[in-house]
């Protein structure tokens, strides 16, 4: 090797010597709190027996389960059909979300910023809420879920960055006005 | 070093290394799977490729990118130097598949083009979290794909040793992207925290490496040669030189290589002129001086290569003086013949058998 590539590696080198730690570190500082533990997908895959209320979402079936009425702990996601993305997520967000003029492809920025706006003051809604679990093939998704009144629920695409859809359970639903609470089994896994 | 190109030299020892590239890949792709189907059965085939291909050519880059600071520090990966290339092309095909299958997935199932997707979809440019961290990974794989297909001898004639080598460097500058596009990318949703401790321990391997290569080179760069006469310089003792190999000093900026071979020594630019390979760390190979990276040879005594080869080194004046090597910088041009400095052998005086010495 000349001299000149030799001093020109060496250069790069400690180069990257500053810039590559620097750029992870960034980036771990940067990360957000992607997965409350509490609230994760549930391992076993079990849900429980209570449906408390349900909704669809296209072919797909999204139940509010539990122990007995009202008292919800987990999102049953019955998966019938493959989404259009391959990298939805779902967060439980803090405020219903009406759909977007766009049919749904706004930013998730951009709208939570505008609700966020008419909420005065409120910093609630500047984020996408507490992440949920990821859906991927077709199949059943059982999700934990923490106790509260309503539940509105937020599909988002994590490359794309924008929403896909929003599913909200009111404070009626989840009270069991709505929808009749009935003990059901765990649909089959295989669909 | 060929009058004509030729594909590839399928020696025994490419045949060698490539069928342990090829056992690797496959032995590597079945543990990721095995173990990706084990933990997370519900991954699909398109995650599971995307995954394996990506973390093996990762693997693979810092394996290629250690390579060249590990010859520098010990002589003994120079083997691995020489077949680096195929390591290298292996690892873009890989970084293809999974770059081709990623746009597959993620921006072919809209009505807009998957390449205009890529850099349309997310436009957060001033967020670390939501940086569109394919781009990252599609601009690496961009020069991937020039140093792949530029890889063969034909491109490092017609564009010079120098652009070649120039070019060649922006994997340096790849590997950044790639860090980049892994830590703003999957690490952003990656909770298991092996990945980020494996990727940290990699850049920092590759960095320790490149520096302490670097850090030897520049003290041998830096080597003060004090005694002069006539523009020569002393260097080093004639003992100091193994038979059929070099020492290499650097004096007024360039490096020589003086070799020691049937009693005779010679000093040649240590600049190879296939890759700028350092010819001194080499060794005389059937009287050729042999370039360790890719085998070019040159005659000792005119740094011509062997007919019907064209290659020339510059060559220089050496002499010994009471058992010392004086080594002169001006250099002569390439391919002039000169005559080298004989080793004087010592007289070895045989004593008479007495029964008195017995």
């Amino acid at each position: 090797m000349i001299k000149p590539l030799r001093k020109k590696h060496l250069q790069i080198w400690s180069l990257w010597a500053l810039i590559l730690p620097l750029g992870m570190i960034a980036a771990l500082i940067a990360r957000k709190p992607v997965v409350n533990d509490a609230f994760g997908q549930v391992q076993n895959g079990k849900a429980l027996p209570v449906v408390i209320a349900e909704k669809r979402l296209g072919q797909n079936l999204l139940q509010l389960r539990g122990t007995g009425p009202g008292a919800v702990q987990q999102l049953l996601w019955i998966n019938r059909e493959p989404l259009n993305v391959a990298s939805a997520t779902i967060y439980l967000s803090g405020l219903p979300l009406t759909p977007s003029k766009g049919g749904g492809t706004a930013s998730v920025r951009g709208q939570l910023q505008q609700e966020a706006n008419k909420n005065s003051g409120s910093q609630q809604n500047e984020d996408k809420g507490i992440y949920i679990g990821r859906i991927e093939i077709r199949g059943n998704y059982v999700f934990g879920l923490p106790p509260q009144k309503e539940y509105h629920f937020l599909v988002y695409d994590f490359i794309h960055q924008q929403i896909i859809s929003r599913i909200s359970f009111s404070e009626h639903d989840v009270a069991g006005r709505k929808e009749t609470s009935q003990s059901s089994p765990t649909p089959n896994t295989k669909l | 070093m060929s009058v004509s190109y030729q594909a590839v030299g399928w020696n025994r020892q490419k045949k060698i290394y490539d069928w342990l590239i090829a056992g690797f890949c496959v032995f590597y792709i079945s543990v990721f799977v095995g173990l990706t189907l084990v933990f997370n059965p519900e991954a699909t085939f398109e995650t599971l490729l995307i995954r394996t291909t990506s973390t093996l050519a990762l693997l693979l880059l810092h394996v290629i990118l250690s390579i060249g600071p590990l010859t520098r520090l010990n002589k003994r990966f120079l083997p691995l130097l020489y077949n680096r290339r195929h390591l290298g092309v292996t690892m873009f095909c890989m970084a293809a598949v999974h770059g081709g299958f990623s746009i597959f997935q993620f921006h072919s199932l809209g009505n807009v083009n998957p390449f205009a997707s890529l850099f349309i979809s997310n436009t957060h440019f001033t967020s670390i979290a939501d940086f569109p961290f394919q781009a990252l990974g599609f601009f690496a794989l961009l020069i991937f794909l020039l140093l792949a297909a530029t890889s063969h001898d034909f491109w490092l004639r017609n564009l010079t040793p120098k652009v070649w080598k120039t070019l060649h460097m922006f994997v340096y500058v790849a590997y950044l992207l790639i860090v980049l596009h892994v830590m703003v990318g999957v690490i952003q949703y990656e909770t298991n925290p092996v990945f980020i401790l494996l990727l940290a321990a990699g850049s920092a391997t590759l960095i320790t490496l490149h520096l302490l290569a670097g850090r030897k080179e520049v003290q041998k760069d830096n080597q003060n040669y004090q005694l002069q006469m006539d523009g020569f310089y002393e260097v080093c003792r004639v003992d100091d030189i193994l038979e059929d190999r070099a020492k290499v000093f650097c004096i007024k900026e360039e490096r020589i290589a003086v070799f020691k071979t049937a009693g005779t020594l010679f000093a040649v630019n240590n600049v190879c002129k296939h890759q700028n390979g350092p010819i001194g760390e080499g060794k005389i190979v059937d009287g050729c001086i042999t370039c360790p990276w890719h085998g070019y040879q040159y005659l000792p005594h005119n740094g011509c290569s062997p007919a019907p080869f064209k290659e020339k080194v510059s060559t220089y004046d050496v002499k010994i003086f009471e058992g010392k090597v004086w080594l002169n910088p001006a250099p002569y041009p390439e391919g002039t013949e000169r005559p080298g400095a004989v080793i004087e052998l010592e007289p070895v005086i045989i004593k008479p058998v007495t029964p008195q010495n017995i």
